[in-house]
Formats: C-alpha cells, sequence, structure tokens
C-alpha cells in the first residue's frame, strides 16, 4: 500500500509539468494580450504613451522575452518564491488575488461534496432496496428534474423566494458588515448562515446524478450471489445490505470524487456570478475575457492539479476499501 | 429412519411482467435423518428454486405459494412449517446457517469479493453464537479450515477469494457452510464450476464430512453420475414437478420415467464420445410461460400416447416400494389390463 502510495505520487511529477506547460499554452495562444489592449485603449482615449513606456511595461510583465523563457520564468518563481506573477487587469500580485477566493470555492467544494453523499448515498439505498416503488418513482423523477434544471435558474429561484418572501437577500457569502472583514469566529458563522445556497445549488445536479449511479450500480450487485450466500447464513436484511452490496456499490462512487472538484468549480461559475459568490469561477471567467495571462494560467494549473490531487485521493481511497485494486497495484 | 425434513406439495411461483413462472410446481421430497438425496435435471427445471425455498432465499419476486416444508428439530419433536414463516423473520433466520446450510456453485461469486474468508466464516459463526468473541471466532474458523483440507489454514484465512484457487475457494465456502454444525447441508452443484480432478476431491470432502458431522445432505446436480456416487436416494425433475422419485438402486436399474431413461442414455460411457447432457434430449425444454396442456414432457416423448399425453396430466404411479413415476405408461396401461 505504501509502495503504491509513494508511486502514484513519483508518476505525478511528469504529468504536473505537462499541465502546467498546457496551462501556460493554451493561455498564450490567442492572437494579441492584455498589454496590447491597453495601449490601444489608452491611445484612443487620448493618452499619448511613450515608446519607452510600452517597452518598459513589456518588461516588467515580461511580454518581451520569448515563449519559452516566458514560461521558464513563471515557473521558476512559482516553485522558488511562490510567485505566480502579476495580474495585469488588478495590478496586484496572482497570488494574493487568488487567495481567498481559491480558499473559499474550496470550501464550497468540500462542503457540497458532503451535501451531495449524505443526501444521495441514502437515497439511492433507499430506491435500489425499493425498486418500482412509489419511493422510487419520486426520486427518480426529482432526480431527473434536478439534472435538467441549469444551476442558475434553481438560483434565481431560490434568491427570489428567499427575498420575496423572507425579505433576506442571500446574495454574496457575507453581510454587509463581514465582506472586507479579516477572519474571525463571527466571519466563519457568517459564512456558514449563507452557504448552503451555493452548496444546494451547485450540489442539486451531482446528487441526482449519484443518486443514479448508486441505485443502478446497487441494483447490480443485488443479483449477486454473494447477497444470496450472506441471507443464507442468517443475517438481517439490514446487516446483510450495509456490509455486503452498499459496501461494493460506493467502489465506483469513491472513484469519482477525483472528478467532482473540477465540476464542482466549473458548474459553480455561473452560480457565483449570478448569486455574487467571492469565488474562482467569476474572475477566472473575467481574467480569460481579457487575456489576463498570468492569473488565467494559474488559475487553470492550480484547478488541474486540484484535479490530479483529488484523482489520487480517490484512488488511495478506493485501494483502501477494496482489496482487489491493492492487490492488483500492489 | 426418522425423518429430517419433509417437503410436501411445494409451489413457488414468480409472478411476472410475462405471466406467472411455476418454478416449483407441486414438488414433494422427503428427506431422513443422515440420508443424502440428490436432485437431477436440465437446466431450469426448479432444482435451485427448490432447495433455496426450503430457506426462502430464492430471487425476488419468488414466493411459496402452497404446500408445507416440515423440518424436524428432534427425531421425536413437533416438526416446524417453514414454508409457513416469514422471509424475514427471527425464526427462519435462526434456521438458516445454523440449522440448514448451503454451499453454491461459483465460490468466486458465492463470496464476497472485499472480505477475508476469515471475516466471512468468522460472522456464520457470529451470527449463531450469542456473545462468541473474536478470537474464539477466530480458532472455530481456523479448525474448520483445517478439517475441510485447506492448505495453510494460518495463511489462508486472511485471503481475499481471488487470492485462492478454485478447489481452495470451495473448501472455504463449504467451512462457512459447515461453521455452525448444521443438521442438514443442500449442495447446489457444489462440483460444476471446478475442474475435474477437483470435483473427486471435492466428493469425497463432502461424504466424510457427513459422516463425521451425522448430517443429511440434499445435492443438486447436472450429472448423473454424481449422484450414483453420493446418494441414497434420487430425484428426477422437469419444468417444476417431480418426475421420478427412488432409491438411487431403483431409479439407475429400472428408469421408468422416459425423461429419466432419456438422461441416463445421455451419458457418456467408455469410447463414445463425450455428449452434452442437453443435446442428448430431443426438443428443448418449452418456456416456462407456454407449458404443455397436458404432461409436461409429452412434445418431447418418445412414448407418447395420441389423445392421451398431449390433453390430461398424468398422476404418479408406484414401480415398486418407494420408487415413483409420473407417467401414464404405468397408470394407463393398468386401467387398460384392470
Ligand atoms: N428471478 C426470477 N424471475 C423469474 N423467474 C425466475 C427467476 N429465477 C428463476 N426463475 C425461473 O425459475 C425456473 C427454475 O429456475 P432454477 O434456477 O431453479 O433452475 P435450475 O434447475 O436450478 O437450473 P440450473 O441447472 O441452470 O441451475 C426457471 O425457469 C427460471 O426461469
Ligand atoms: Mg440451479
Amino acid at each position: 500500500m505504501l509502495g503504491y502510495i509513494a508511486r502514484r505520487l513519483l508518476q505525478l511529477i511528469p504529468l504536473l509539468i505537462m499541465i502546467s506547460f498546457l496551462s501556460f499554452l493554451i493561455i498564450d495562444l490567442p492572437p494579441g494580450d492584455y498589454l496590447s489592449t491597453h495601449i490601444v485603449q489608452l491611445q484612443q482615449s487620448g493618452g499619448d504613451i511613450a515608446e519607452e513606456q510600452i517597452a518598459r511595461l513589456k518588461a516588467r510583465y515580461g511580454l518581451d522575452r520569448p515563449f519559452h523563457q516566458r514560461y521558464f520564468l513563471w515557473i521558476w518563481r512559482i516553485v522558488s518564491q511562490g510567485d505566480f506573477g502579476r495580474s495585469f487587469q488588478w495590478n496586484a500580485p496572482v497570488a494574493e488575488v487568488m487567495g481567498e477566493r481559491l480558499a473559499l470555492t474550496m470550501v464550497i467544494s468540500i462542503c457540497t461534496m458532503i451535501f451531495v453523499w449524505v443526501v444521495a448515498v441514502p437515497i439511492g439505498v433507499f430506491s435500489a432496496t425499493r425498486q418500482y416503488s412509489v419511493f422510487d418513482y419520486v426520486f427518480t423523477f426529482f432526480g431527473f428534474l434536478g439534472l435538467a434544471v441549469p444551476n442558475f435558474l434553481l438560483a434565481l429561484v431560490l434568491m427570489y423566494i428567499s427575498y420575496a418572501h423572507f425579505g433576506v437577500s442571500i446574495t454574496g457569502l457575507f453581510s454587509q458588515e463581514y465582506v472586507d472583514a479579516a477572519w474571525s469566529l463571527g466571519r466563519v458563522i457568517n459564512m456558514m448562515q449563507r452557504i448552503w445556497v451555493p452548496v444546494v445549488v451547485v450540489g442539486t445536479a451531482g446528487t441526482a446524478g449519484i443518486i443514479r449511479v448508486m441505485r443502478g450500480c446497487l441494483l447490480d450487485e443485488l443479483r449477486k450471489q454473494y447477497v444470496v450466500t450472506a441471507r443464507a447464513k442468517g443475517l438481517t436484511e439490514s446487516r446483510l445490505l450495509f456490509k455486503y452490496p452498499v459496501r461494493i456499490a460506493i467502489n465506483p462512487l469513491i472513484s469519482t470524487v477525483g472528478w467532482l472538484l473540477p465540476g464542482i468549480v466549473s458548474g459553480e461559475a455561473i452560480v457565483s456570478i449570478v448569486l455574487n459568490l467571492p469565488t474562482t469561477g467569476p474572475i477566472l471567467l473575467r481574467a480569460l475575457q481579457v487575456q489576463d495571462m498570468y492569473l488565467a494560467a494559474s488559475f487553470v494549473l492550480l484547478l488541474s492539479v486540484l484535479t490530479v490531487i483529488g484523482t489520487l485521493i480517490s484512488d488511495i481511497l478506493l485501494a483502501y476499501v477494496d482489496p482487489r485494486i491493492r492487490y492488483e497495484r500492489g | 429412519m426418522a425423518k429430517l425434513l419433509e417437503i410436501k406439495d411445494l409451489r413457488t411461483y414468480f409472478h411476472v411482467d410475462e405471466g406467472t413462472v411455476k418454478a416449483v410446481d407441486g414438488v414433494s421430497i422427503s428427506i431422513d435423518r443422515q440420508q443424502t438425496v440428490g436432485i437431477v435435471g436440465e437446466s431450469g427445471c426448479g432444482k435451485t428454486i427448490t432447495a433455496q425455498s426450503i430457506l426462502q432465499i430464492m430471487p425476488h419476486p419468488g414466493r411459496i405459494e402452497g404446500g408445507q416444508i416440515l423440518y424436524y428439530p428432534d427425531p421425536d419433536g413437533e416438526p416446524v412449517d417453514l414454508a409457513a414463516l416469514s422471509p424475514r423473520g427471527r425464526k427462519l433466520r435462526a434456521m438458516r446457517g445454523n440449522e440448514i446450510a448451503f454451499i453454491f456453485q461459483e465460490p468466486m461469486s458465492a463470496l464476497s469479493p472485499i472480505h477475508t474468508i476469515g471475516n466471512q466464516i468468522m460472522e456464520a459463526l457470529m451470527i449463531h453464537n450469542d456473545g462468541m468473541s473474536q478470537s474464539e471466532a477466530r480458532q472455530k474458523a481456523l479448525a474448520m479450515l483445517e478439517s475441510v483440507g485447506m492448505p495453510n489454514p494460518e495463511q489462508r484465512i486472511d485471503e481475499y477469494t481471488f487470492q485462492l484457487s478454485g478447489g481452495m475457494r470451495q473448501r472455504a465456502m463449504i467451512a462457512m457452510s459447515l461453521a455452525c454444525s448444521p443438521k442438514l447441508l443442500i449442495a447446489d452443484e457444489p462440483t460444476t464450476a471446478i475442474d475435474v480432478t477437483l470435483q473427486a476431491q471435492i466428493l469425497e470432502l463432502l461424504k466424510r464430512l457427513k459422516d463425521e458431522q451425522g448430517m443429511s445432505v440434499l445435492i443438486i446436480t447436472h450429472d448423473l453420475a454424481v449422484v450414483a456416487e453420493m446418494a441414497d436416494e434420487v430425484v428426477v425433475m422437469y419444468l417444476g414437478k417431480v418426475v421420478e422419485r427412488g432409491s438411487v438402486k431403483d431409479v439407475y436399474k429400472n428408469p421408468s420415467h422416459p425423461y429419466t431413461r432419456a438422461l441416463l442414455d445421455s451419458i457418456p460411457r467408455v469410447g463414445q464420445e463425450r455428449r452434452k447432457f442437453l443435446t442428448a434430449i430431443k426438443g428443448t425444454v418449452p418456456d416456462p410461460y407456454s407449458i404443455p396442456k397436458g404432461c409436461e414432457f409429452q412434445p418431447r416423448c418418445e412414448h407418447a400416447m395420441e389423445g392421451l399425453c398431449e390433453v390430461r396430466k398424468p398422476e404418479y404411479a408406484e414401480i415398486s416400494p418407494g420408487h415413483i413415476a409420473r407417467c401414464f405408461l404405468y397408470t394407463h396401461n393398468e386401467s387398460e389390463v384392470g
């Protein structure tokens, strides 16, 4: 098991190098850059910029160097100083722009994941053990509804209901007095009171999906011979259910932990815009639109790295719960 | 000898969208203490469902719709009707694995892939022995593995099914079934999934354990040679019904139902090419939704009598004491002669 984890960690290194290169390449590929757009805007508004000023700006952002130099410089600074470069648009270090937003995105993602699992797994189990019952049909119906309704619509509806009926505006993650406040217990509590809205909104589609997966896998497992064996031993139905088929049916879900994260991050972008949440989604979108390349590349890089780490975590979990995988990959 | 189990006119049906599958339709089988009874018949004739009905572990939506399953816990005591117990109830659960135990055809799929065999054997012990500690259960499980001839049990007890060979898996399955010293062991095709050289070993093992533990065995198989080797009594089933029943000696010497004869004829002999049991009998089993109106075997029967076999259901005829066959060849002749 330890050998397996060590090997997986080693495999990560070339993968991460590839990812960083691709992130940078993709962001750099489209013609034009933030600076040229900026200069054109300045000139149009009547400002006259001296050649040397342009050159100074270019040098400052490294735009006067060839692609590979810019890439290596970027990576070198990240690795050696944790410096992700400067954001043109914010005129601030990328790390500063991203910091809290990335953390909040992860908080929302993790809460959403917990919410999805806590809701979906029991419903999936219940649906499978009572296949074709009223319960099963009702949840199948809501499940498809959850999958079909776009998240932003759900967000709008929730906002409307909350505002119209309770007079509470639920946009943002913090109320007025805490938006720019430093972290404190009060701010955490304040966030927790509001975080359920994006969690529910982003989580519904995921919940619906996982109910379907759980139900399907469990139905498959329930037909297997080892269930009959366990019953023939004299186990009660509930002990049997949770010790054997549920334990096995949950394994495919564990392997989805890894890609739940990027799914939530992208699904969350538009919801965050609607709900006005200070997460990564909206500024990633904005950074891409204005070609704020270091910011955008850093976001893409970090989200990819998180995905890779997520996949690693789910692989390790899977090897931990399923001896077949543990021994096969030894 | 004293009776252990008496199945009387058992009916287990599946109500599905396409209609009703009468998987077991009026089956009567009786098993004495320390006796071995074999059930033979083609695939789909209801052998497994008959056996699973005894503990009501047949697949959904199978249900017992009639008949009795009388189990005699003491030789002189009152019987319990297992068919009348609730399939989820405590009473039936107390029987499962404890008084009556199962071994299945495919030990690979019949054991959990993600639990060690030790875990599964210990669980069987701890369900039926309140207050047995983990370490006691482990000791007992080791002893069981030893007694079924598992090589290197100390190591194997902590292994998973995919780490064991086919023969070892079946031994683990047998160890698990016998952990609580059941009075009746139901073996559903215990040797079908393992290779020929191991089959003999497993059958030997079952015979030895049966004598050691003084239990009765109900063995289900396709293989008439297995029945001849293991059983005292044989029950031949066709489409959910018993078509012939008697001591192995009587039935093999004087097979009376045309189906039994066809089965015996299909056994490969020395020098003859090995033929598949199924292809040896002409025609195929009718589908369970369109059972013939008369005798179920009539469409495939070489001796079918026109105007009789396709219109009416045959009755059981006694061929010799304890040997019966469900065929007009016997009841018909009698009425003609007498
Ligand atoms: N879940 C089910 N739903 C509907 N019908 C079923 C179900 N399980 C079994 N049956 C029917 O019950 C009948 C008897 O099946 P059973 O498994 O007892 O056959 P078998 O004699 O054990 O055959 P085999 O030798 O292949 O194991 C079959 O005709 C089958 O179609
Ligand atoms: Mg069967």
